[in-house]
């Protein structure tokens, strides 16, 4: 357990940064898909290593909670440790491995395998908040472009790739339409896990510290992802492929190469452990397929 | 299990943080002490208070010997330092006609009222390598002239221009002593007038988020705290060509100024400090006219912590830059200009590259790998290798 | 009026929390308990606990009430409390109402670049209930007007995001009028005015702009 370092406040920011973000949650909330823009301070981690994320984590947590925080879908990737240690040494709460144990988990380019309850929050670091920003540099008319929900840009964008490409060329990041009325960076988690964010049970907090915006996913949400009638949205393919460890093969996978030959393994470090010891340990099921 | 790659991390970032301290020090010489960096390091130490926002000339001796002489690292650890320190009250506003003067120079006029004072400048200095200083053992100069006549009170130049009309006005017409009362009050102007912020307090970015337009006071503020080879790269390329400024140099003035507040019982005004500032101001030589008002010139206008001229000058060219009617450059787009200046923010962004992304690149892979069966193309890794 | 025993740290975050589970879920019936405040009379606890929590020298509020010098009382007691400056009703961010909804068409909804400008509307009404299942339910029809004598009960229906489906729950204290005007205001989406509903008890709900009242009756 890292010792609690003396001289700061509870959670290293102070109240008034707290309170304003905390009512820019509220707001973000109320507005599911809108980037709400907000003070982002500085803090001792670098900007666009998860500072966003990092000042909704530490508006949100209380001495109660219990926190999870991975990178990559692994808990023990050094990103997530390096933040890991900075709150247990500012707050002194509990940290966990355990998607199921966690009441608030804080991430950078994956959703956890296993299902969120409506009890925890998931806090997502998100480096571009902008989805339009693919077709448009300019912040001035991204908002105007939201504002008067003139997508046609971007489904331009979407269409021409298709005529290129015969596919949609973005990978990770993948924009989405919430409740029907705005278009939002769901941040870099893979297409894998894009349906998660429909409908779910839990809360999504999206913090973006370096170009100052918080936006949010109520749970019960309606979260598409933009596709065509005739080119559907496609998840990535891990036809015949398991991992190495736990021989899952319903879960999202880290391609590693080595010098002989190359093999997979569970993005999700936690959930692999679980299967691992018990192979019918179940994952999230996409009701809305059934 | 070797390969899963940055793992075990939190051992991992322990011996970094040991290895970093051994390899500042593992070299023969005595540890420098950081008065000494603050005496000797002068401009190094006023850059890294600029860049990091915190007039704290001993704070940023100790962040540069921390980061070993990065700038960007030590402005970075000062910012940091800043968020946690509570905001007492609010200064007054300084005029800096009142500035003790140790360099000022103007490029308008031959001569000016006060004098042109060289001060301490390298720019007539023969950038010849001095050897002698490889072996400097004894400080030969360490008394020049007394303090006082250094350090001199002058009128400013474009308060001449002003007198006769060819500048404009001030636009702040009255500046109220700042109080959380009266600049809540200012930010409720701000949010009614609905993103038109009131010039009459100064817009604060490090409370506010950036929204554009952004009123000047907060494009001067995130200027104040830009990264001086950033902003000399955007400004550079106006003064090239991409943009059709010809300005020229009012006046730039080095020297110190004093700080003071209103006491917090008596009201009255007092000096709680000094501070060391780079001034500048630029005049664009094209004539400009307010609807039928008489037609004058624009006026760039800078003011960066410490001893700072390459920086001060850059940022009073971009505050003209930035006035332009139709934004044809990058150096007149405001949104460009304030959105890439700011060392912090790129630096940090710049970094996180190095963060595992495999999550994201086995997302692109699917969509190449997909593209290429599409298009007929079947080069999977392992029949390349068995060629 | 100082309050001393609020603990601005931790009240302030489990109280955060508390709304943070209520925007979420609109309708939800939350409680805010274990205050140890005392708010001048008119005023719940959880309404100033809700207050403590949002309000500071950054954004400004009113009190919305008939009764002038219970306003003013108010309005005091928060401004000492927490630094926030009182506002009209056109400029505040946040507004506790007492008694009667303010008029709507006066207070901030936004702009479609910043619809996060609209206000916030704390309406401390008499009692909020989450109707029980319907098959624990007895009889609603029989309740009929037999409710308190003299006080005004409505039934909602609620649907949209944050929400499985629909959402009922039961309002004393609360006009039908006041309900339409509510639906009337945060018709234009992404505009409009997020509510949270207190009652006498600490109990709360959250109403955000983003929630359809598709059923107002009166019970």
């Amino acid at each position: 357990m890292t010792e609690m370092v003396k001289g700061y406040n509870f959670a290293f920011i102070d109240e008034y940064a707290k309170r304003e973000i905390r009512r820019k949650v509220l707001k973000a909330v109320s507005i599911p898909g809108y980037q709400v823009p907000f003070g982002s301070r500085e803090l001792p981690i670098a900007r666009g290593w998860g500072t966003g994320g990092l000042q909704i984590t530490l508006s949100l947590i209380g001495q109660k909670d219990i926190l999870k925080i991975i990178d990559q879908g692994s808990d023990d990737s050094v990103n997530a440790v390096n933040i890991k240690r900075f709150i247990e040494a500012t707050t002194g709460v509990f940290i966990t491995s355990d998607t199921l144990k966690a009441t608030i988990i804080q991430t950078r380019h994956r959703i956890p395998e296993e299902e969120l309850g409506d009890d925890q929050i998931l806090v997502l670091q998100v480096p571009y908040p902008e989805p339009l920003r693919i077709v448009e540099p300019e912040e001035k008319e991204t908002r105007r472009m939201h504002a008067e929900m003139d997508y046609a840009k971007i489904w331009v964008f979407l269409y021409e790739n298709i005529v290129k490409w015969k596919e949609i060329t973005i990978g990770a990041r993948y924009p989405v339409m919430v409740a029907g009325r705005y278009i939002m960076d769901p941040s870099p988690i893979p297409r894998y896990d894009v349906p998660r964010l429909n409908n779910a049970r839990t809360l999504y907090l999206f913090g973006a510290g370096r170009e100052k915006r918080i936006y949010a996913v109520p749970p019960f949400t309606e979260v598409k992802p933009l596709e065509f009638e005739d080119h559907r949205f496609r998840i990535e393919n891990f036809k015949g492929k398991a991992c190495e460890l736990c021989a899952s093969t319903d879960t999202f996978l880290d391609e590693i190469i080595l010098d002989d030959k190359r093999m997979y393994t569970c993005s999700d470090t936690s959930f692999c452990k679980k299967r691992g010891n018990n192979p019918r340990v179940l994952k999230y099921i996409d009701r809305n397929q059934q | 299990m070797g390969y899963v790659a940055a793992k075990g991390g939190r051992e991992a970032i322990l011996n970094a943080e040991e290895l970093v301290d051994y390899f500042r020090l593992k070299g023969e010489s005595l540890p420098l002490s950081v008065k000494a960096i603050k005496e000797q390091f002068r401009l190094a130490c006023d850059k890294v208070m600029s860049e990091g926002a915190l007039y704290a000339p001993e704070l940023a001796a100790l962040a540069l010997k921390q980061a070993e002489g990065d700038t960007i690292e030590a402005s970075f650890l000062l910012r940091a330092y800043r968020s946690t320190l509570p905001r007492i009250s609010y200064s007054e506003p300084v005029d800096t006609e009142e500035m003790s003067v140790v360099r000022r120079i103007s490029s308008a006029f031959k001569d000016i009222p006060g004098g042109q004072i060289l001060g301490p400048t390298r720019d007539y200095i023969q950038r010849l390598l001095r050897f002698d200083l490889l072996e400097e053992k004894e400080k030969k100069m360490t008394t020049y002239i007394e303090e006082g006549k250094l350090e001199q009170k002058v009128p400013k130049v474009i308060n001449l221009l002003r007198e006769e009309g060819l500048l404009p006005q001030p636009a702040v017409s009255h500046i109220r002593n700042k109080t959380p009362e009266t600049f809540a009050l200012d930010t409720e102007c701000q949010r009614l007038s609905n993103g038109v912020k009131s010039e009459e307090e100064p817009y604060d970015i490090t409370r506010y988020a950036l929204v554009f337009p952004l009123p000047r006071s907060g494009v001067l503020q995130a200027m104040a705290r830009g990264e001086e080879g950033g902003m000399m790269a955007i400004a550079y390329s106006s003064m090239r060509g991409y943009g059709d400024t010809h300005p020229t140099l009012a006046e730039l003035r080095v020297g110190h100024v004093f700080l003071k507040i209103k006491h917090p019982i008596t009201g009255k005004t007092v000096k709680v400090g000094e501070v060391l500032v780079t001034e500048a101001e630029v005049i664009a030589g094209k004539p400009t006219q307010a609807g039928e008002e008489v037609p004058q010139f624009t006026l760039g206008y800078s003011l960066v912590f410490g001893h700072n001229e390459r920086k001060a000058i850059c940022m009073a060219m971009l505050d003209i830059t930035m006035k332009a009617q139709e934004t044809k450059h990058p150096a007149e787009d405001q949104e460009f200009v304030i959105c890439h200046i700011d060392s912090i923010e790129s630096g940090g962004f710049t970094a996180h590259w190095k963060l595992p992304h495999y999550v994201t690149f086995q997302s692109d892979l699917d969509r190449l790998r997909k593209i290429q069966k599409e298009k007929g193309f079947k080069l999977e890794a392992d029949t390349l290798r068995k060629k | 009026m100082r309050e001393t025993k609020f603990d601005t740290i931790f009240d302030s975050q489990k109280i955060f929390r508390t709304l943070l589970d209520a925007f979420a879920h609109p309708g939800k019936v939350v409680k805010i308990s274990g205050l140890r405040i005392g708010p001048p009379s008119g005023i719940s606890k959880a309404s100033a606990g809700v207050l403590f929590t949002l309000l500071d020298l950054e954004v400004g509020f009113a009190v919305s009430t008939c009764d002038k010098k219970q306003s003013e009382k108010i309005a005091e007691y928060f401004i000492i409390n927490t630094g926030s400056r009182l506002k009209n009703l056109e400029s505040a961010d946040f507004i506790l109402a007492l008694g009667e909804l303010p008029e709507l068409e006066r207070i901030k909804k936004g702009s479609l670049e910043y619809p996060d400008e609209g206000a916030t509307i704390v309406y401390a009404v008499e009692e909020v209930n989450e109707p029980r299942p319907f098959y624990l339910r007895r009889d609603t029809t029989c309740q009929k007007g037999r409710g308190l004598s003299g006080i005004d009960s409505v039934r909602l229906t609620l649907t949209g995001p944050g929400i499985n489906g629909e959402r009922h729950l039961s309002l004393k204290g609360l006009k039908k009028q006041e309900v339409i005007k509510i639906m009337e205001v945060n018709k234009e989406f992404p505009l409009g005015i997020d509510f949270v509903f207190t009652d006498r008890k600490d109990k709360c709900f959250a109403l955000p702009r983003s929630t359809r009242i598709v059923e107002v009756k009166e019970a």
